[in-house]
Parts: structure tokens; sequence; C-alpha cells
């Protein structure tokens, strides 16, 4: 098992080599620059002259955009990398680190809620779907989480902020927190908190509820017909120890494989979402970075995707071994 | 003929129009044996009268259809025999003659939704739980004589009444006989029934397993579930001396194993345990050898010969091999196209086999003794499940067909007090047998 995991580890680092590459690769190629952007005032002024801006795009290290030069570049950010310095972010002047450590702590509690109430509705649906396959119950829930399911985030959460906040007036959106709030307890600010986060989690659970609840259908539907089932009803256990002990322990184990690769969206925010409800969270903040060209911070949260989801992929593999007794993990 | 024409080429081929038909026709069956199942009904509206108290199960005029798209398949078409108790009744049939399907009936485990026991009745001699007014089960208290001479119950030291232990270790119930109609019992009550009366064993070990719990939680299980008031230690005591029971060596090490640890035999072994555990009067064994290579079968047949003999039971067992139920069996059954179409004791169907499909399948028996070229086989097919006519549904391969065989499908004749044949050639005076 630990040789396995050692394995695994080091061919990750190969893998994320790769992506690495590929990533700044694409990032360098965007069709934005930060440096045109900001000085692009004084630019037009003319006050602004062509040394001067080439000077400027060197202290910024993006003076030579050939393919040598930007290979270059990459070798210059992988060595910052490796001994942990992920650069500054061009739009914030702070080391990358730091802005995602401060951001990520609010994008992972939206997403780990969202997670938990998800799973809470989408598990039991599955399996009362697929106990009631093509009853009415079945089909009516099916309809309505395709429907979900079919709605661009950006749309929903709008349509959410149109109806909730603006129309009924119930929730106040935009941000984490209502202006005045200078002096109050802690308890007064958390329970503000959580008014201002219902609706986009509300969204976020409705639009990730559809897929877990088919995929958990499907799979249920699959055990449900097995062999030992028959065997489990043989043996005079009523219907509801059969379905969630026999059944449901069947159904986990693609179900935990698929909870572990949701690893990255956990920690990498749900950058439409939070968007749309100006949500400080990093899945905003990488969205601003792509938008601006802040080459730093886009590579940094690239690459902590990246490695969430080759961390995420191992995790699943070990827990494939850990819920299913016949999968052994060696060699 | 012209009209057999049509009919047969409208059996391949269904219009939409007739599809939708069926469909409709179909949501409205199952929805209705459905509720059936699932309602709440009296004990005494399923408790009925055996014919012959000597029976432990009687199957009569059973039919179980399954309601596919096609069309309905009547799997089970009018059953009729009877399992007498201590005895082993084999059931033999071709692959699709409704053998399986009637055992699953007994259990009332036929592939729900689609598939429903649509008629008739399987009436059991079950030991139930007498219950009182409030449905509660009634315990027997250990008692004791006090100084006046008079018999008192007896308390522990908290003062509560103290529950006789039965011979399994759990808690002792009042238990009252009474005949129950399995086809007409709602699922609810049939689950004290399963796997404490009539256990079952099924045709793939490999797969009759559950693959994520150990074989002492899926043994202990029935032992929970059937044996209350039973302690955990006792429970694992019984599930380890059921796998000794059934021969295997190592019944410790094998109670912390997961199935996919265990060989088809020894899975097969685990299930007869697990079919054992609560003593049950009937073991339903639906091709329990099937699955297994020669030496294998020859272990577990001889196994559950020795098993009817010391839980003192019967065997229901279902196969399509004879020479199995050459061997085991007391009485014999013979199934073709969902009807029972000869029964008797082994001597009977063995020796003096009287329908020509009995006839056929022994003379397609390979033997040792004498030497043949080409095995025999019966000419054509099984007719289509779906729409079927009403004669005998062997009339087109059958050799010996006679004018009378046009007409319904033949009764069952009794040619001897055990043995019963449903074909017109022994119908009326000349009744003989085939020796």
């Amino acid at each position: 098992m630990t040789k396995y995991i050692i394995k695994r580890i080091l061919l990750s680092v190969v893998i994320l080599f790769f992506v690495s590459l590929i990533l700044y690769l694409l990032i360098r190629c965007m069709p934005v620059s930060f440096i045109e952007n900001k000085f692009n005032e004084i630019n037009s002024a003319g006050n602004l002259t062509e040394e001067d801006f080439k000077r400027l795009l060197a202290i910024y290290g993006l003076e030579d955009n050939s393919f040598g030069g930007i290979i270059r570049g990459y070798f210059g950010w992988l060595g910052n990398f490796l001994k942990g310095d992920m650069g500054v972010s061009f739009q914030k002047q702070n080391p990358v680190s730091q802005v995602i450590g401060e951001t990520m702590g609010i994008s992972f509690g939206i997403a780990f809620v969202a997670l938990i109430i998800e799973l809470i509705i989408a598990i039991p649906l599955g399996i009362k779907c697929a106990t009631n396959q093509y009853g009415k119950f079945d089909y009516a829930t099916t309809v309505l989480c395709m429907t979900l399911m079919a709605f661009p985030s950006f749309f929903l959460g709008n349509l959410f902020i149109k109806i909730f906040a603006v129309d009924l007036g119930w929730f106040d959106i935009g941000g984490l927190n209502s202006g005045s709030l200078q002096g109050v307890s802690f308890f007064v600010r958390f329970g503000d908190m959580v008014w201002h986060l219902i609706l986009p989690i509300t969204v976020m659970v409705l639009l990730d509820i559809g897929p877990m609840m088919r995929y958990t259908r499907t799979n249920t539907l699959e055990v449900l017909n097995a062999d030992y089932i028959r065997t489990a009803r043989a043996k005079g256990l009523s219907e509801s120890k059969v379905v969630y002990k026999h059944v449901f322990r069947n159904t986990l184990i693609p179900l935990i494989t698929l909870l572990s690769s949701t690893l990255p969206m956990l920690f990498g925010g749900a950058m439409i979402t939070e968007t749309v409800f100006a949500i400080p969270g990093i899945g905003q903040t990488a969205y601003n970075a792509l938008k601006v060209g802040d080459i730093p911070l886009a590579m940094g949260y690239n690459m902590f995707i990246a490695i969430l989801t080759v961390v995420g992929v191992l995790l699943a593999d070990i827990m494939y071994a850990v819920v299913d007794p016949r999968v052994k993990l060696g060699k | 003929m012209a009209d057999n024409k049509t009919q047969d080429k409208k059996k391949h081929y269904i219009s939409r129009s007739e599809s939708r038909q069926i469909a409709k026709e179909n949501s409205k069956a199952i929805s209705f044996y459905e509720k059936q199942k699932k309602r709440k009904v009296k004990p005494e509206e399923y408790t009925t009268e055996m014919k012959d108290d000597k029976n432990i199960v009687e199957f009569e005029d059973l039919h179980t259809y399954f309601f596919s798209d096609a069309g309905t398949v009547k799997a089970v078409n009018g059953v009729t025999f009877s399992i007498p108790a201590g005895s082993t009744v084999g059931v033999v049939g071709e692959s699709g003659c409704g053998k399986s399907v009637t055992s699953l009936s007994l259990m009332q485990l036929v592939q729900a939704p689609s598939g429903q026991i649509v008629k008739g009745s399987i009436r059991f001699k079950a030991d139930l739980f007498k219950r009182d007014a409030k449905g509660k089960k009634i315990p027997v208290y250990e008692t004791e004589i006090d100084e006046n001479g008079e018999e008192k119950v007896k308390l522990n030291e908290k003062g509560k009444p103290i529950i006789k232990k039965n011979e399994l270790g759990g808690n002792l119930y009042e238990m009252e006989s009474r005949v129950v109609d399995i086809a007409k019992m709602p699922t609810e009550a049939m689950r004290s029934i399963r796997g404490r009366e009539i256990a079952m064993i099924f045709q793939e070990p490999m797969t009759s397993l559950n693959p994520v719990f150990t074989i002492g939680n899926q043994l202990d299980e029935v032992g929970k579930l059937h044996i209350e008031g039973i302690s955990k230690q006792r429970v694992k005591e019984r599930s380890i001396e059921m796998l000794k029971l059934v021969g295997i060596a190592d019944p410790e090490g094998v109670y912390k194993k997961y199935p996919h640890e265990l060989s088809g035999g020894m899975r097969q072994r685990v299930m007869i345990a697990i079919a054992l555990l609560c003593n049950p009067k009937l073991i339903v064994a639906d091709e329990p050898t099937t699955a297994l290579d020669v030496t294998i079968q020859a272990q577990i047949l001889d196994l559950l010969r020795d098993i009817k003999g010391k839980i003192n039971g019967s065997i229901m067992l279902i196969t399509h091999d004879l020479g199995v139920v050459a061997e085991m069996a007391d009485f014999v059954v013979v199934m073709y196209a969902g009807k029972v179409i000869e029964m008797g004791t082994a001597e009977d169907i063995f020796d003096h086999p009287m329908h020509p499909y009995t006839i056929g399948l022994q003379k397609s028996k390979p033997t040792v003794d004498s030497q043949v070229d080409e095995l025999y086989c019966i000419p054509g097919f099984v007719p289509n499940p779906i729409n079927m006519p009403d004669y005998c549904y062997f009339r087109d391969r059958c050799e010996k067909c006679l004018e009378k065989c046009a007409g319904e499908y033949p009764k069952l004749i009794k040619v001897s007090d055990t043995h019963s044949v449903s074909c017109y050639l022994y119908d009326g005076a000349e009744v003989k047998k085939n020796g």
C-alpha cells in the first residue's frame, strides 16, 4: 500500500510537470497584456516611450514573447515554484500563495456546505427513484433534475437574484457582509454572512444535484438486480434493510470514487457562481486574474487546481480499496 | 392451415397500437398486484386448510405471469403438486419451463414488478408466532414452584420475569401452527417465513453472496433477524456451528473472510449454512449444483441429503439434471412450458415414464452400459411462451400424437395412487405401464 502510494506520488510529479508546462504556454499566449492595460492611459497621453514600455515589460519578465523566451520564462517560473515561491500577483501586489490562502477559506466553506446539502438530498433521492423505477416519483424527480442541470449557472444565479433579492427582497446579495457592521458581535456578523450565502449555496446545490442523483439512481438500479439482493430478501430482511444495508453499501463504491474527484471543486471555488454573487472567493479572484492577464496568479491558481485533481484521483483509488474488499492496491 | 399461418406471422410482429395496448394493460395489472402485496390484512384472510395433512406445501393451480412488453408470459400456468413432510421433491424440466419461477413464487421472490403471482394458491403449514390483542408476540416465562407448591413465574434481580430460552438460544415465544396461503400473503407477513421457515439456495453461488460483507456478517444477519433475544456471542457460535455442519474445515477463518476469497463450492456451502441457520422446515434448492463442477456437485448433493436427515425437514430440489433427481428425490414433478405434465415417485418416473416428453427425456440421457453413436433428441422447439394455444403444448413435437390432441389441454390423469400424467394417450381404459 505504502509502496503503491509512493509510486503514484512520483508519477504525479511527472504529470504535474507537463501540466504546468502546457498551462504556462497557454497563459503566456493569452490575448491580454497586464502591462498594456495598466499603462494604457499614460501611453495614450504620449508620456511613455517605446523604451520605457520595454523596460516595464522586462521588469514583469514578459519582454520576450518568442517560443524560446516563453520556455525560458517557464523554467524561471518552475525554479521559483520548486523553491515554494509562486511569484507576486501583478494585480494585488501580494505573493500568490498569500492571495490563494486568503481567498480559499470562504470558497471552501461555501463549497463544503453545498456538497453536504447536495449529498443529503441527492443520495436518498436517487435511491428512492431507483426503488420506484418508472413510477411517478421517478419521472417527476428526473424531469426536475434534468431541468436544473440544463440551466447555466450564471442564468440561474441571476434569476435567483432577480426573484429573491431584487423583487422579493428576502436576501441581500453582493459580497459576504452588509456594509455597516462595525463593532457588532461575532454571532451577528456570522448570521449576516449566512444570510448572504443562502442564495449562492442554493444555486450551487440545485445545479449539482442532478448528476449526483442520476449517478446514485443508475448504480442503485444495477445493484438492485444483483443475485445477492435476492439472497438478502430470501433471508427475510425488511425492504429498508435490504436497500439501505445491502444495496447502499454496494452503491457507495462508485459514489465514493465520484466524491473523491470533487476535491478540486471543493477548494477551487465555483468561478461563475462566485462572480455572479460577488463573493470574494478564490474562484472570483482567479476569474479576475485571467481577465486582466495576471500571469503569476493565474498560474498559481491553475497549478493549485491541478495538484488537487491529482491528489483527488489518488484519493479516489485509495478509497476504492477501502470500501471494496475485492480491490487490493499493490505492486 | 391458412389461419395458423397468419397467427404465426403475427407472433413475430407487434404493431404500435398493439404495443401500446399491451403496455397499458401491463401497468394496470402490475399496479393491481403490487397493491395486493402491500395491503394490510388480518392473518385470518390468508389462513386456509391443507388438503392433505401429511403435506407441508401444496401448490394448487398456481399461475405466475410476467407482464412483458411483448405480451404476457405465462411462466407458471396452472401448476398443482404437493411436497409431503420429510421428503425430497425434485422438479425437473428444461430451461424456461417455469420450475425456478415456481420455487420463487413459493418465496414470493419472483422478479417484481413485471413478474406476479396471478392466480391459484400455495398452501404452507407454518409455525407462526402467537400474537396478543396488540399484535405483540407472547413470551413464555421461566417458572418455579414456590413454597406453597404453586407454579410461579421466576423473576430476575430487577423483578422482571425471565423469558425461557429456546434451543437456538433466543427467547421462547408461544407458537401456533397455521396453514397460510402464500399466494395471498402480503410481503410484510411473508418476511417472517422467509429464512426462518423456508430457506432458499440459489443457482449461482458466485454472485449470491454480497461481495462487500464478510461471510460472518451475512450469516449472523439471519440469526439476529429471526432468533429474537439471542446474544451476539451466541449468534456467532451458531454461525460457526453451521459452517462446521456444512463441512467447512476452517470455520473460524472462513467466518472472517469475504466471499471473493472463497471458491464456488465453498460459497455454495456458505449459502447452505445460511439456509440452515434457523432450522427451516423446507429448503428450496434452485439448481444448487448447476454452476459447480462434477466432484463438487457430488459433495454438495451428499451434504444436502445428510442435512435433510439432521434437520428433519423437506427439500424442494429444482434441477434439469435427471441424474441428480434420480439420486436425491423421493417424488418427481416433470414440468413443460409452465405446466406439470407428469408426476409420481422417483420409481414411477424413472422406471415407468408415461408422458411422451418424459420418455423422450429418458431416452436422451447418455448411459454408460450401451454404445450409441448419437444421442436421441426430442424433435422441435419449446413453443413461444406468449399467446399459448389451448392444446397440449407438446403436440407439435410428439411422436405419439392422437386426433384428440387437437382438443383442449389434457387434464392430469391419475394412473396410480402416486403417479399422474397429463396426456390423452392414457385417457380412458387402456391404462397400462410402459415398462
